[in-house]
């Protein structure tokens, strides 16, 4: 059954979304050599916008009106199947994967941020990589991460999704390594992609799991076995098996999710991504491809809630991270390197609501964080385009008076970072610290008090370090002499900047806090949205006088590290610092540990990277060069060398020798076929007992041959049952060349079988035992 | 013996490339110098002619039906259609690749076709055969043919070296295939496939008649140039003049391995004592193995194009022989496998050859594999149609070869208990080396700087060849569904 609806061309609108990025990769990426620049970038930009056109189309009209008239669980969705893709194995059992697509209230969330800030990101790219030799193949690639990326949220199962997790990773690694001829661009990228394939074993195997265990890898098959599953744990022992099952899949699919999210503590590719092109770190690293994890996990929320190990370990890993990689960033003088860690540590912040079961908040953040982080970054790659290039953070400063819309807009991000009310980080911050302050899973105790109070730290730390750098980079005097003479962008790239300081502005109130005493349907719209598509959305929520007091502390925490941020880097760098961090003083060891990133790289450097590169250079010294170049490809050639030496002196030419090889071969066959062998008979165990079969021997010893068996020891042929016990013609005995036998018939003491070949000559016997040596058998033999 | 008229109709490919073959001797007298071409042209018309009657003969024919003709003396089925087919595309393919040759090394002989097309008569009778009689009549048709094409070119002493070399052998060949009917007819009673295995089974004599058979596996052996019978293959191979070696390779090795399919395969296999297990399938077994190893391990150390190929197809031999051996030991699949095998084999060994008398020419007949570096650079459509044949001859994917030997070592790992998985393993490790040998030449053609200018001898017809072969070979590799599909 195919619903035809909502097709376009004979396809499904829901896969054009995803099919028109794709498109404009294939022209930019096959034809872009001969296209014109302004052609290549009106195919660019019109395909990533045209596919925001169709979302919007399909999520403001037939989402939403399913939206509306829907009741209860699930249902609120666009599915549609292109073709089966696999389908293997027994009917019981079908392995079956359809390349189908499913737009449902969350993805609807993704897809519309995905294309809406992939064309914003596009259209300043126009401006940014003006100058670019290869520019057909920049937007190709960026064309094709947003296609990829929209098959991985819209997959309506797990392998169509990996499609674009796995596409989305080679456009990063391609778009970090864009200028390759830069070798440490060029391993950055590498790096990206090493570390998330880390990640993606991990992924492949809780898939091959969850399909083990729930047979389907669709979406809603896996939610309906999971709901199943948590109601009928204590009745059902499968399910019981389920549970322990839940964590183990959950975890692999959460490393897989750490791969790609940048997470503790395979987060290392994502501050070294910094070097591809600033539009790239705004969209791929910053607004979506990173949020893959994010989305995965709240997407298999109803698998998640499982298993609370599960939650307790992605709680954990995001508050860790939240808080390392806000410490991190303390120190960093590259101004991508600061909004690196905070991604970074912002992404801990939405595994933290996942992971506290706080759905609604983890999307809500993402969503935010996807305004004003790609906001960010492209106000940095505005300053950068105006500094002539330059990232370092100490020689800026003053540059309010040269670049006066993009510090505009870098205020607003700032102040959503930093929590402060009415932006769209005060918000979804909140959310998440309420939830975790609230969190009250089975088991947890107060453990959703300790995540409140780290985490607390962390925003702390970003209000700090991102209030930092603002004031390093717009306040106070020019510290160089391209700071001096810098320059506003073009309009493509100061627009992007407006429109997503304006989205910053107002996202917030998409999702109000709860608070019943100003209770209203329109409040929190968000969680209503995607009470369909994850579990447990619209959960109470803390009492009004607690969400007062969380607001009110989480914007003291904001206000707090702006203050302390002022009060140190206001009028530039700070002296009070340098001072504190001198060598010999009490803040000298943290502040070293922020600046090398607490040593991370070098101690994975220690610990993985030196006894691979070890193994390595011993796999090729010794079983390649050796072994293999030395013993076996020499070998060979030596023996086939000797051969062939062999193969000369009987091929000399002349016809007697091929006569006398022809009749030598020809001997040969015939002693080989009439030579035989021993007659014997082998056994085997079947089901109604042991086969006996007569193996005479190659060649003619078969012929004609006759067969006598003793079955029962007694040394004598045993004649047929019924045959008379003294009868000797031929007839009756058991003659059979193969016959099968119960066990118990046979004698201890051995089986004989005479053959008797044609024309009268003389009987051959053979007596074996009759033993099987599989340890069952033996065993049940032996307790006998 | 009755005449019944219809089965005339049923060996049509057989009358009308015997009829052709007699007309191209009438019509050699008329055209004389310039007008070879048109002898060739009646040549390639009545090869064409007889491939359209095998298609309506085999599409007229029920898939599984065979029906026997003249008082069983041969046999009309299917499979029959699909070799005679077959050996009328090589016929033609041969004759077209022929002009060009004979042009540039002077041995402009008009009865070439007729003995060509006689040649391939002998060949469809083979297909076709249900008799040890109608064997034997084929089998000489075909090679007496063979033995006079390979000394045609009477200037070249290479060529009457050959032709001596392999007319002896040949000679002494027939006297096993010979003895061997002999035999098997005093044990079975009766000369007609059909009722052989009935009679074989209740025969007094097994003795007798297993020796028979051993014979006829000798001899057939010897037509396919398998290890120990293969000395005379490669001499005559490089003697022949090009075109002809390839007609020897690709027909009379196909041929000789129909007409085993019918006697071994189709009449006297199965996993039926004696006959099956013990009979001829497990020499057989061990003559593949042999085969396949030596051929290869003979053609790394050729430096010569034309020996090399011929080792490499007398390795090809040993698999066609693996085929063989699984179809004697009951696998179901055997025959379908050994006809598309055949079928990819003939055809990239006539691309094969004809790239080789493509890149020659009177002065220079170019053979060492030095004598080919650059190719690529100057001749890339050249090199390209060479490159597809050598990849198909080394089983690589997507080509014909890949699939071809696919094929027969999967029917061969059909045959019950794994009885055949070491011959596998054998082949498999030999088609890793044989790679060796098939990429040294596209190394030299592609990545070596060519020493002097290549003087091909251009000709329509030729270059047709290199097109059409290349093309099927694809096609083959990439929908093997339809050509597997011929041989049931």
């Amino acid at each position: 059954m195919t619903d035809t609806s909502l097709q376009f061309a004979g396809i499904p609108l829901v896969a054009w979304v995803a099919a028109l990025p794709l498109l404009g990769a294939f022209i930019n990426l096959l034809f872009g050599r001969a296209m014109s620049r302004s052609m290549v970038h009106v195919v660019a930009v019109a395909s990533v916008a045209a596919a925001f056109g169709v979302a919007a189309y399909l999520v403001f009209g037939p989402l939403l009106t399913q939206f509306r008239a829907h009741e209860g669980e699930g249902g609120v969705e666009i599915s549609r199947t292109l073709w089966t893709w696999i389908e293997v194995g027994p009917a019981d059992s079908v392995f079956k994967v359809d390349l189908a697509f499913r737009l449902d209230t969350l993805s609807g969330v993704m897809v519309l941020i995905i294309t809406g800030v992939g064309t914003l990101i596009h259209l300043y790219s126009t401006g940014y990589m003006s100058e670019e030799p290869r520019y057909a193949a920049y937007f190709g690639y960026l064309n094709l991460f947003t296609g990829a990326m929209l098959i991985l949220v819209l997959g309506a199962n797990l392998p169509v999704m990996f499609i674009g997790w796995e596409g989305v990773g080679l456009c990063s690694f391609l778009l970090i390594g864009f200028w390759f001829e830069n070798e440490s661009y060029a391993t950055a990228g590498r790096k990206a992609f090493v570390v998330n394939r880390i990640g993606d074993f991990a992924f492949l195997l809780g898939m091959f799991l969850l399909w083990w265990v729930t047979k389907s890898l669709d979406f809603n098959d896996i939610r309906e076995v999971a709901q199943q599953g948590s109601s009928q744990l204590t009745s059902d022992p499968h399910f019981m098996g389920f549970d322990r099952w839940a964590t183990i899949i959950c975890v692999l699919l959460f490393i897989g999710a750490c791969g790609k999210s940048a997470q503790v503590p395979l987060y290392v590719w994502l501050p070294d991504a910094m070097a591809g092109p600033t539009p790239v770190s705004a969209l791929i690293h910053a607004a979506t491809m990173v949020t893959a994890g994010v989305y995965m996990v709240c997407r298999l929320s109803f698998l998640f809630s499982l298993s609370t190990t599960a939650m307790l370990i992605v709680a954990t890993v995001g508050t860790i991270t939240a808080l390392a990689a806000a410490f991190m960033a303390f120190a960093q003088t590259d101004l991508k390197k600061v909004l690196a860690y905070s991604t970074v540590s912002q992404l801990g912040f939405m595994f933290v609501a996942a992971g506290t079961g706080n759905w609604v908040a983890a999307i809500f953040h993402l969503g935010t964080h996807a305004f004003f982080k790609a906001g960010l970054f492209l106000g940095a790659g505005s300053v950068m385009h105006g500094m002539n290039g330059s990232g370092d953070i100490t020689r800026m400063g003053g540059l309010r008076k040269h670049m006066k819309t993009t510090r505009a807009t870098f205020l607003i991000y700032c102040l959503a970072i930093a929590g402060i009310f009415p932006f769209a980080g005060f918000f979804s911050k909140d959310e998440i610290l309420g939830g975790a302050w609230a969190a009250h899973l089975e088991g947890w105790g107060a453990y959703g008090k300790v995540l409140f109070v780290a985490l607390s730290l962390a925003a702390l730390g970003t209000a700090f370090y991102m209030w930092r750098l603002y004031f390093l980079v717009f306040s106070g005097e020019e510290r160089s002499e391209d700071a001096k003479h810098a320059h506003e962008s073009p309009w493509t790239m100061t627009v992007p900047l407006v429109v997503l300081a304006a989205l910053t502005a107002v996202a917030g109130f998409l999702a109000f806090p709860h608070l019943h005493s100003l209770d209203s349907k329109y409040l929190h719209l968000l969680s209503g949205w995607l009470e369909p598509a994850v579990d447990g959305a619209t959960e109470a929520h803390n009492a009004d006088g607690t969400t007062y007091l969380l607001l009110a502390i989480a914007l003291g925490i904001g206000a707090l590290g702006i203050g302390i941020a002022y009060s140190l880097y206001g009028r530039g760098p700070s002296a009070k610092v340098a001072g504190w961090t001198a060598e010999g003083e009490p803040l000298h060891e943290a502040y070293e540990a922020s600046k090398n990133k607490l040593w991370v790289d070098e101690i994975y450097e220690v610990i993985f990277l030196k006894p691979f590169r070890f193994l390595a250079r011993f796999l090729f010294e010794f079983v390649d060069r050796f072994v293999i170049d030395t013993i076996l490809v020499g070998g060979w050639a030596f023996l086939v060398g000797l051969f062939s030496r062999l193969m000369r002196w009987v091929q000399n030419g002349q016809v007697q020798r091929y006569i006398v090889g022809m009749v030598v071969g020809a001997a040969a066959i015939f002693f080989f076929v009439s030579r035989g062998h021993s007659p014997t008979f082998s056994y085997k165990e079947v089901p109604a007992g042991v086969e006996l079969r007569a193996e005479p021997g190659e060649g003619l010893a078969g012929v004609g041959a006759t067969y006598q068996w003793d079955l029962d020891g007694d040394g004598q042929p045993d004649r047929k049952p019924g045959a008379k016990p003294d009868a000797t013609d031929a007839a009756a005995f058991v003659s059979d060349p193969v016959l099968t036998v119960k066990a118990g018939d046979l004698a201890a003491s051995g089986v004989t079988l005479w053959i008797k070949p044609p024309g009268g000559k003389k009987a051959v016997s053979v007596t074996r035992a009759i033993q099987f040596d599989s340890p069952e058998r033996a065993a049940a033999e032996g307790g006998k | 013996m009755t005449f019944v008229t219809t089965d005339m109709a049923y060996i049509a490919p057989l009358l009308i490339l015997t009829v052709t073959g007699m007309l191209l001797v009438i019509a050699e007298s008329f055209f004389r110098g310039r007008d070879r071409a048109g002898l060739m042209g009646l040549a390639v018309a009545g090869s064409v002619a007889s491939f359209v009657a095998s298609v309506v003969l085999y599409r007229q024919l029920e898939p599984g039906s065979s029906k026997l003709i003249f008082d069983g003396m041969l046999v009309a089925d299917r499979f029959g259609f699909a070799l005679t087919g077959l050996f009328s595309v090589i016929t033609a393919l041969v004759a077209m690749s022929t002009p060009a040759h004979q042009r540039e090394h002077g041995w402009e002989n008009g009865e070439y076709y007729a003995i060509l097309l006689l040649s391939a008569a002998g060949m469809t009778m083979l297909a076709q055969a249900a008799h040890l009689v109608a064997i034997f009549i084929g089998v000489e048709t075909m090679s007496i043919g063979v033995y006079v094409m390979t000394a045609l070119r009477r200037r070249s002493r290479r060529g009457n070296e050959a032709a001596l070399k392999y007319f002896l052998m040949g000679a002494f060949a027939t006297g096993f295939l010979l003895y061997g009917m002999a035999l098997v007819y005093g044990a079975a009673g009766t000369a007609e496939l059909a009722q052989m295995k009935t009679k074989l089974l209740a025969t007094a004599n097994p003795e007798i008649a297993i020796a028979g058979i051993l014979l006829m596996v000798i001899a057939f052996g010897f037509k396919l140039a398998a290890v120990p019978f293969h000395m005379w293959a490669p001499d005559a191979y490089e003697g022949a003049p090009t075109p002809v070696t390839a007609f020897m390779a690709a027909g009379v090795k196909a041929a000789a391995v129909a007409a085993m399919i019918r006697l071994f395969g189709q009449y006297l296999g199965g996993d039926v004592l004696p006959f099956g297990a013990v009979g001829w399938a497990s020499p057989m077994v061990i003559i593949a193995g042999l085969t396949i190893t030596v051929g290869n391990i003979a053609a790394v150390r050729q430096n010569n194009v034309k020996r090399m190929l011929a080792y490499s197809s007398i390795s090809h031999g040993g698999v066609m022989l693996v085929g063989l051996a699984a179809m004697g030991l009951g696998s179901s699949t055997g025959q379908s496998s050994l006809v598309y095998y055949l079928i990819a084999y003939s055809i990239t060994t006539i691309a094969s050859f004809a790239v080789v008398s493509w890149v020659g020419s009177r002065d220079r007949e170019r053979l060492l594999v030095d004598d080919w570096a650059g190719l690529g650079q100057k001749h890339p459509a050249a090199a390209l149609a060479m490159t597809v044949a050598l990849l198909s001859l080394g089983g690589l994917p997507p080509t014909a070869g890949f699939f071809g030997k696919f094929y027969v070592f999967k029917s061969a790992m059909d045959v019950a208990d794994n009885q055949l998985i070491w011959l596998v393993a054998i082949g498999v490790v030999n088609s890793a080396i044989s790679i060796y040998y098939y990429l040294r030449l596209v190394t030299a053609m592609y990545f070596r700087e060519p020493t002097e200018p290549f003087t091909p001898s251009r000709s329509a017809p030729l270059e047709v060849v290199m097109v059409l072969c290349p093309i099927i070979i694809l096609a083959m590799g990439l929908l093997p569904g339809f050509w597997l599909g011929l041989g049931n």
